[in-house]
């Protein structure tokens, strides 16, 4: 461990020689500068925005962290409503089947059809003057 | 949208500050060329001062600088780069049998080509750390990387580059 540190110390003072090296041969601030505000006032006219990198690193998962649930939440919402919406479709094509085709009918419903039947419903009613019950 | 006129002064004195280190970072981003470090500072500054790049207080300045330089480094460089780093090393190692005695005289540049022959994370990590003097998180914050990541990269590129340095050059 102490050796470890101590190669550390070597690396670290062979950077800080190539710091010096590289400081000495920097170029001047000044200079520089004034070439680039020239450059500057000319890019000045098309802004394009180079964010933060850290901005940059985390813009995307940013997106999908809101994004995902929002997504989610719409996709609930739509599935909730279109099962609703085939729900009152199927409840409508029950009653309308039920009220038709699918009407309950008894199956000794023919056996009153006798003979004569239609005569039963032309009895006038007693007691009740000319009246006749109607069909 | 570019900086109004005290904040652009500031922020050309919050670079003027840090200018060195910058150029220093910047050829460590260009495999120790001079020239292309030159070019991406400069475009670097351009981006800044133009408003192009704009620093909104997510981290410290330097961290954030570095973030820019290091971007565009990445834009700018040029596919040889670092093929005529390691070019060269190898052509100076067949040369002359001697040639560790060379790079050990010359010891800056044989850390410089040491570096180079690091896998990019690697060069950057050990020279954010040992070069700026940053912590390995500040140094994970400029890379765009996990400190934990940061971390293994610190201790093999130290390990590798000491074997570089001592077993081959010295």
């Amino acid at each position: 461990m102490i050796e470890d540190a101590g190669r550390d110390e070597d690396l670290r003072a062979r950077f800080e020689r190539l710091r010096q090296e590289d400081a000495s041969q920097a170029p001047a601030f000044g200079a520089m500068l004034a070439h680039v505000r020239s450059s500057a006032a000319t890019l000045q006219r098309r802004p394009v925005v180079v964010a933060d990198t850290a901005a940059s690193r985390w813009r995307p998962s940013r997106l999908a962290l809101w994004g995902a649930p929002a997504l989610l939440a719409a996709s609930l919402v739509f599935w909730m409503v279109e099962d609703r919406l085939a729900d009152r479709e199927f409840d409508l094509l029950v009653s309308e089947w039920s009220r038709t085709d699918g009407a309950l009918q008894s199956p000794t419903r023919d056996l009153l059809n006798v003979p004569g039947a239609f005569l039963l419903n032309q009895v006038p009613a007693v007691g009740n003057g000319s009246s006749r019950r109607g069909l | 949208m570019a900086p109004t006129t005290s904040a652009s002064t500031e922020l050309e004195a919050s670079l003027e500050a840090l200018h060195e280190s910058s150029f220093g970072w910047a050829r460590s981003c260009c495999d120790g060329d001079r020239e292309e470090a030159h070019d991406v500072l400069h475009t670097t500054y351009v981006k800044i001062l133009s408003g192009r790049a704009r620093f909104e207080g997510r981290s410290t300045f330097r961290t954030w600088l570095f973030g820019v330089i290091r971007l565009t480094a990445l834009e700018e460089r040029r596919a040889s780069a670092r093929q005529r780093a390691l070019a060269d090393w190898d052509e100076r190692r067949e040369a002359d049998p001697l040639d560790a005695a060379l790079i050990a005289v010359d010891e800056r540049e044989a850390l410089r080509l040491a570096l180079a022959r690091l896998p990019a994370r690697q060069q950057e990590v050990l020279h954010l750390v040992f070069y700026q003097d940053l912590s390995i998180a500040d140094a994970a914050e400029v890379m765009g990387i996990s400190v934990g990541s940061a971390r293994t990269h610190y201790e093999r590129g130290k390990k590798r580059l000491r074997t570089l340095l001592f077993a081959e050059g010295g």
